[in-house]
């Protein structure tokens, strides 16, 4: 199965504004995954390949999504800003090539102490 | 949902077998180079029977082999779900699509073919209900704090009375929110064709809409004045889309009804 090799828009075949656009543009990849995992034609019985494993993984994607949207109604979503657990976070680093204020001003007190174990 | 049956057994697998991924089944064969441009280069064929055709390109099977659940991007899953996605969305663009699942594999061109055939009228009707039509979501997601008034403070700790108060005045929100809720859905559903839940999203609500072109403007004014509505209720409420119509593509090949 090929996959893309390049950057293209769905646009060079000639869209009206009003049918299908999305080709995962602005979606999360949760909402691509919601509907191509679990929506859509099925084949069932022997012509069908992989389909029980697709469907496994319809049910584990299910979890780990409803998992993180759970914790996020509850708060609980520091990894989203946390560069160890979110690419997002760690390219924002990347970019930046700084550290925050606070994680400087730590460096530097990290820094002065062991400069003062030292002397 | 439309269960077709009658279908010959097939040999499993081998090693070195290739086999016909599919993408979804139109009314027509689109000539592939018009997809081209649109789905990035891949190689896409057609397989035509009578008014209906699949759209699908050569693949490896293992290709899928131990295919984690892995919700991130740059994933080898997150890869597969953006093309098959791709994919759909161009020949939606093109024409009338019912969209296959993903990972969706077939032996050979001759299977495929057989459940074309067996399934051609269901097809047919099926792409007659989409076509000149798009997929659109709603979904609202309440405030965390359960329906403080927006841009309130919380309340501060005091006396029991106050507290019952306040508990009094979160619920009175929530009672509104459903409400508006349920307007908004039933003036969507006033033009849309058809609607359905959302079986994987969170309440209190996420609904999908099949709405033909020509119903779009009312649609859009309907969907902006209740969005706005539950705003002022600090719900926060989105209408995503336009889509290919994955929530309508109720067509299953193969195998025996046993409903």
């Amino acid at each position: 199965m090929s996959q893309p090799s390049s950057a293209s828009s769905i646009s060079q075949i000639g869209a009206v504004a009003r049918r299908p656009t999305g080709g995962g543009g602005g979606d999360t990849l949760a909402d691509v995954l919601e509907r191509v995992l679990d929506k859509g034609v099925v084949i069932v019985g022997d012509i069908g390949i992989s389909v029980l494993d697709i469907e496994l993984l319809t049910l584990k994607v299910r979890l780990l999504i409803a998992s993180a949207e759970t914790a996020r109604e509850m708060g609980i979503d520091w990894w989203t800003n946390d560069p160890y657990y979110n690419s997002a976070a760690r390219k924002d680093l990347d970019e930046t090539g700084k550290d925050s204020d606070e994680t400087r001003e730590l460096r530097d007190r990290v820094a002065e102490l062991e400069r003062r174990l030292a002397e | 949902m439309i269960n077709v049956e009658g279908q010959s057994r097939t040999a499993p697998l081998t090693e070195s077998t290739r086999c016909l991924y599919v993408y979804g089944l139109i009314d027509r064969p689109i000539l592939p180079e018009m997809l081209v441009g649109a789905t990035r280069g891949s190689e896409l064929s057609t397989t035509a029977v009578g008014r209906v055709a699949a759209v699908h390109t050569e693949a490896d099977p293992h290709e899928f082999d131990g295919l984690a659940a892995e919700v991130v991007e740059g994933s080898r899953l997150a890869g597969l779900a953006r093309h098959h996605d791709e994919v759909v969305t161009a020949l939606a663009l093109a024409g009338p699509v019912l969209p296959m699942r993903l990972g969706t594999l077939v032996p050979d061109e001759e299977s495929l073919a057989r459940l074309l055939r067996n399934a051609h009228a269901a097809i047919a009707d099926a792409l007659e209900r989409v076509r000149g039509r798009a997929e659109w979501e709603l979904r609202v997601a309440r405030p965390a704090d359960g329906g403080r008034e927006p841009g309130a403070a919380a309340q501060p700790r005091g006396s029991g009375m106050a507290y019952l108060q306040s508990r009094r005045a979160a619920r009175d929100r929530g009672a509104a929110v459903d409400a508006a809720v349920q307007a908004l859905d039933e003036a969507l559903s006033f033009w849309a064709d058809a609607a359905a839940g959302s079986p994987m999203a969170h309440p209190p609500a996420a609904r999908v809409y099949l709405v033909d072109d020509s119903a779009h403007p009312d649609f859009a004014v309907a969907g902006r004045q209740g969005i706005a509505e539950l705003a002022a209720l600090g719900c926060a409420a989105e209408l995503r889309g336009p889509r290919p119509p994955y929530s309508f593509a109720d067509v299953q090949l193969g195998g025996v009804d046993h409903e």
